[in-house]
């Protein structure tokens, strides 16, 4: 394999998982929404 | 005044350029900037384990960037100085693995995937780092024993030296006369070369012995003593006297270069006397 393949296959991979992983914990670490806030529903008897 | 000699700026036998603004291996400081708002907003929502993965995440990719460049100097040193020993730890070997590490902490508490496909993302980096940045190589210089030294005892001579040198040039960055800097520059030069000459051929070791020992550390001195001096005091004097120094330094490393090269017996030992006697009477020693 040549060396210029080489390095973008290298460069490739890298961004792909460190970017993808480091992405991915920020969207997961969403701040907070509306939803998170709402009161939980109560069932009223009828 | 003997005439300036050899100005050219010669092809450096040892050349330590350990290129500190090569961009190389930088991108791995760019792609972990998503874990600074990750950390952010983990502390905004009181997510313990967010801010310590998050903040840990982005601390062990920094410290492998950190590993990465020091190997890649290292790697550029040991290519270009055949003094250069190789570092203890293999340090790209150390980014990989930190780098590794970091992705498949982030991708498996971070960004919660499961355990088998955070050991994927970590195998990927892994993969990554060595496809783009290679391993260290690890192959020891080994110098012959000769004149009754080990060839430990003479590397490391050479390595004093060489670091002695690099001082000579650190304090001429302080000296501020171009005349003077070009003088000084072309003592280092020459003086990287008998040490690359030892090092091709280490049966130099005892000839050359006074010129490491005495020599080169007057040398430093000397250098060292005025670029301190003529910060505080400008004396057409003493620039003059360090001129004249500079020149027989000059001119004997010249000669003990020579001397190596043409393999001659003689010992140079009655010119440095005469020589630490100058620097002596000029009262820079």
């Amino acid at each position: 394999m040549s060396q210029f393949f080489r390095h973008i296959l290298g460069f490739i991979l890298l961004v792909a998982t460190v970017g993808l992983a480091t992405c991915q914990s920020m969207v997961k670490a969403e701040p907070v929404t509306d939803t998170e806030t709402v009161a939980p529903v109560t069932m009223v008897k009828s | 005044m003997t005439p300036l000699v050899d100005y050219k700026k010669p092809k450096r036998f040892i050349a330590n350029k350990l290129q500190p603004y090569s961009p190389r291996g930088l991108l791995l400081y760019l792609l972990p900037v998503a874990l600074i708002p990750a950390t952010i907003i983990a502390l905004v929502k009181g997510n313990l384990l967010g801010i310590i993965v998050n903040a840990s995440g982005f601390a062990l990719f920094v410290y492998a960037v950190w590993c990465l460049r020091k190997g890649l100097q290292a790697e550029t040193a040991l290519a270009h100085n055949p003094i250069v020993r190789a570092p203890k730890w293999p340090l790209k070997m150390q980014a990989a693995i930190f780098t590794a590490l970091a992705t498949g902490l982030v991708a498996w508490l971070g960004a919660r995937y499961s355990l088998l496909v955070a050991l994927m993302f970590a195998g990927g980096a892994f993969l990554g780092m060595y496809l783009s940045y290679g391993f260290d190589h690890r192959q020891e210089k080994k110098i012959a024993d000769a004149q009754g030294y080990s060839g430990d005892e003479i590397l490391r001579m050479l390595e004093e030296s060489s670091q002695v040198i690099r001082s000579i040039e650190q304090a001429n960055k302080k000296i501020r006369n171009n005349e003077l800097n070009r003088r000084i520059e072309n003592i280092c030069t020459i003086a990287d070369r008998i040490l690359a000459e030892i090092e091709s051929d280490p049966r130099d070791i005892r000839r050359a012995r006074k010129f490491l020992n005495v020599y080169l550390d007057g040398a430093k001195q000397v250098t060292e003593g005025y670029a301190q001096t003529h910060q505080q005091t400008q004396s057409g004097q003493l620039e003059q006297n360090f001129r004249n120094v500079l020149e027989t330094i000059e001119s004997v490393f010249q000669e003990q270069h020579q001397k190596l090269l043409e393999d001659d017996v003689f010992d140079l030992d009655v010119k440095i006397e005469v020589l630490t006697t100058q620097l002596k009477r000029e009262g820079i020693l």
